[in-house]
């Protein structure tokens, strides 16, 4: 068996309880391999929090690589938890971190292991109470099927009424479990919604079944992310896992806007921890893991306000101590490449800058506020500052994009080797070629993804361009990020497809050498289903979206303005950088009422209601 | 510039850790326990410590022996009980000792190790089977195992590494043996050679577990 650390338990910092002494067994289950699990921030947030209250016990488990599920389905092994190895159909509630479409197979293989039905109406009281969080939430319909209760937003608050909601209910029948889930704030019970649809196959309505429950689940946030807990002594993995550092949260959200993100929607508003706070933090957990890398976490971390002065504080601080820090998310500008040639004084790997588009013109369609010359000199200062490897990351298949957008990047790319060459080294340039995959609750979820025809043309058009010998190109698979949006835009229709692929052996579709696009493509064919419908489409902006009863902060108004604004291929402003200037992106009616005594949290956000 | 040297045990909860992994969270308790490790010099510094011979994965160990370089002197029995509070579960330092000056690496001096292994038979060991299995062995010049390894199968004779065999019980049916094996640059045996040669001679024998007692110095006999 490859990796047998993946499922043995009894790491250090791992917590192991009686489960006589709690009153809520709780299991953190992550649909993929422990190593990609370990390394889940949202996961280890939970683990920490629930393990706090005396009366839970929270346990974790991943998915069986496909060795391990064939060693227990033989003799009919059910899956376990590390750190008590107890039986997960014994747990009280078995919650799912949702962060990738491709892991929808993997979350229904650990349901099967678990001897828990698939379908949450074949569940009773028996059964664990199944739930999920996690990004993917944001479009909760495909997995409505399997799924009892999703958390849509941030976990650390809503953790505790769950718990309360199910200690209160235990031994009583599942429907009123659920009604009284579906009261709480941020919680979507997708069986007490009837959708219905319109002859051509959108939607027409999506409601709820009952009085009581709401019309749209707005989700959770955390507002001081100062007093929110944080994982302080993170699980310490065996076996390697994808980072090994200590994760330092220094902000969430991400005013850039660039208009394919998702995470730069539904993370809004920004909210920055305090450097006191960080600088408390990272003394913590460097005593309690022994790492020697602090990597700054957040969307875009060189966008927190005190970066320098944080960054040369814990510089002064552990230096000493041989703790070294690490920026992964990097502006593609020359501060910020001179900030991280600051941080990093060993070139351990390559430097990725992220153009997304070759062409200042489609640069401008998806808001990505980057120029020729930001690029160029920070590739200069990358390489000035001892790189000799630079990573470009690329999307192909964006809006409006054509062949010359497409040849524009291969020109890009070939003026850093250039520089480089100019300067005196011998440069590897890795272009990375992603395809686009149009994702709810972003300006561009009207929008059609190209065919994975089209997408595999554009990237023969890339690969004819590129003639430098010191860039090389990678791309990724057309057919998975074609899966991807199928499954990211679906409806609740896709709930049959997703079973049929796995009873076909659909199985870790998010590692290439699992992923079987036939087989899925046969499922959704079996299952009365058009991938192209969902997937290579162009929306109506009145229709009814399979996620427009789910709200995220961000108004459908501004995702519409900012879809048109790209078709004109006009930018907006930062609202965080721009004096005065507020998009209207409509995050500022979840800003808590102010009330007496109480002072207004320090959101980053230009209008303060 | 100190030196010391470190026995830990690998206990059953953590007996399928790999030899890297067991490095790497070592590493880990090292820093969390604030040991003065010295760091190796140049681009990429590395703490000081040297592992002697690893056991497989699997297997259980009272004597992991690591060699540890300090920057300043800490008391053996403070490092020792340092470490205690940091490591996982399942290891645990069972004696830390100074290494004096001029003393070359105690590790390398080590070939030779004593394994206690229990193994199991399909109706219950009879002791008399066993034994009788153990003494043929013993009086045979040549015991041929084989290897198989990524690159392909290679056949061994490990009877110039079989010391002895120091004990036989049987306990809840099992047969527990303690055997003595040598290893060194030229070759030598492992525990699960012996298993291998035994389970040619025993019917249906299982192994039930593998646990490294102690490494030990053997000088060559006149000869050899």
């Amino acid at each position: 068996m490859a990796k047998p650390g993946r499922y043995a338990g009894g790491e250090y910092n791992a917590i192991r309880k009686d489960h006589r002494s709690v009153d809520v067994k709780f299991a953190l289950a992550f649909p993929d391999v422990y190593e990609i699990g370990m390394s889940n921030l949202g996961l280890r947030i939970l683990y920490h929090i629930l393990n706090k209250r005396s009366d839970v016990a929270a346990e974790r488990v991943f998915t069986p690589w496909a060795d391990m599920e064939a060693e227990m389905r033989a003799p009919g092994l059910s899956l376990f938890s590390l750190e008590s190895r107890t039986p997960i159909a014994e747990f009280d509630i078995l919650g799912f971190s949702l962060g990738y479409e491709l892991t929808y197979t993997n979350a229904l293989t650990m349901l099967d292991l678990a001897g828990i039905p698939l379908l949450a109406e074949e569940r009773g009281v028996g059964h664990p109470l199944v739930i999920a969080g996690g990004c993917c939430t944001y479009n909760p319909e495909p997995m409505a099927d399997f799924i009892d209760a999703f958390v849509i937003g941030e976990g650390e608050e809503i953790v505790h009424e769950l718990v309360e909601v199910v200690k209160a209910h235990r031994g009583e029948a599942r429907t009123a479990l659920l009604r009284s889930l579906a009261q709480i704030d941020g919680v979507y019970v997708p069986s007490l919604y009837d959708v219905a649809y319109n002859p051509d196959g959108t939607i027409q309505e999506v409601k709820p079944r009952e009085e009581g429950v709401p019309q749209r689940v707005t989700k959770r946030l955390v507002w001081d992310l100062d007093s929110a807990e944080y994982p302080d002594a993170p699980v310490m993995p065996f076996i390697e896992a994808v980072h090994d550092r200590i994760p330092l949260e220094v902000m969430r959200g991400c005013s850039r806007g660039c208009r394919f993100c998702q995470a730069g929607v539904v993370y809004r508003p920004v909210r920055e921890r305090s450097e006191a706070k960080l600088m408390e933090l990272a003394e913590t957990l460097s005593r309690n893991t022994g790492y020697d890398e602090i990597a700054l976490l957040s969307l875009s971390t060189a966008d927190y306000r005190g970066i320098e002065d944080l960054v040369r504080g814990l510089i002064k601080e552990y230096e000493g101590r041989r703790i070294g820090l690490s920026l992964p998310s990097l502006r593609a500008d020359a501060p910020c490449v001179e900030l991280a040639s600051e941080i990093q004084k060993v070139r351990k790997s390559g430097l990725t800058l992220a153009p997304e588009a070759g062409a200042q013109r489609l640069r401008d369609v998806i808001d990505k506020n980057v120029t020729d010359d930001d690029l160029m000199a920070a590739a200069e200062a990358a390489f000035r500052c001892g790189w000799k490897k630079i990573k470009l990351y690329f999307m192909l298949g964006l809006p409006t994009e054509t062949d010359e957008d497409v040849a524009a990047i291969a020109r890009l790319a070939s003026s850093v080797a250039r520089l480089g060459r100019r300067m005196g080294i011998r440069p590897t340039i890795n272009v990375s070629a992603a395809c686009f995959v149009p994702k709810p609750h972003t300006p561009f979820q009207w929008r059609a993804q190209d065919t994975v025809e089209e997408l595999e043309r554009k990237q023969g058009v890339l690969r004819r361009a590129l003639k430098d010998g010191h860039v090389v190109l990678h791309w990724h698979d057309a057919r998975t990020s074609h899966l991807e949006a199928v499954l990211s835009r679906g409806d609740r229709r896709l709930g049959r497809a997703i079973v049929a692929a796995w009873r076909k052996g659909c199985r870790m579709d998010a590692w290439h050498e699992h992923f079987d696009y036939e087989k899925w493509m046969e499922a959704l064919a079996e299952s009365g289903l058009d991938p192209g419908f969902y997937a290579n489409r162009l929306r109506e902006y009145e229709e009814v979206l399979p996620w427009d009863h789910i709200d995220c902060g961000v108004s459908k108004g501004f995702l519409m303005r900012e879809d048109k604004r790209a078709e004109t291929a006009e930018v907006t402003p930062d609202c965080r950088f721009e004096e005065g200037v507020c998009t209207g992106c409509g995050i500022t009616r979840m800003l808590p009422r102010r009330s007496a005594g109480s002072e207004m949290p320090d959101v980053a956000c230009a209008v303060k209601a | 510039m100190s030196r010391v040297l470190l026995k830990l045990r690998k206990g059953e909860a953590v007996k399928y850790v790999s030899h890297l992994e067991l490095v790497r969270a070592f590493g880990f308790a090292l820093r969390r326990a604030e040991i003065p490790v010295a760091y190796s010099a140049g681009f990429n510094p590395r703490p000081r410590m040297q592992f002697g011979r690893a056991v497989g994965v699997g297997v259980t160990s009272d004597d992991e022996r690591i060699v540890l370089d300090l920057t300043s002197d800490m008391n053996p029995a403070e490092i020792r009980d340092r470490l205690n509070a940091k490591l996982p579960s399942g290891l645990e330092a069972l004696s830390v000792e100074a290494v004096p000056e001029g003393v070359k690496s105690p590790l390398s001096a080590i070939n030779a190790a004593r394994f206690r292994i229990a193994v199991s038979c399909s109706e219950g060991c009879d002791s008399e089977a066993v034994r009788q299995a153990i003494d043929r062995m013993l009086e045979s010049r040549e015991i041929r195992v084989t290897r198989v390894r990524d690159t392909g199968s290679k056949e061994v004779d490990i009877r110039p590494y079989l010391l002895g065999v120091d004990s036989l019980a049987i306990e809840n049916g099992d047969a527990v043996i303690e055997v003595s094996l040598s290893f060194g640059d030229s070759g030598g045996a492992g525990p699960q050679d012996f298993v291998q040669a035994l389970g040619s001679l025993v019917a249906n024998l299982r192994v039930r577990g593998i646990h490294r007692i102690e490494q030990f110095r053997q000088e060559r006999k006149a000869g050899e």
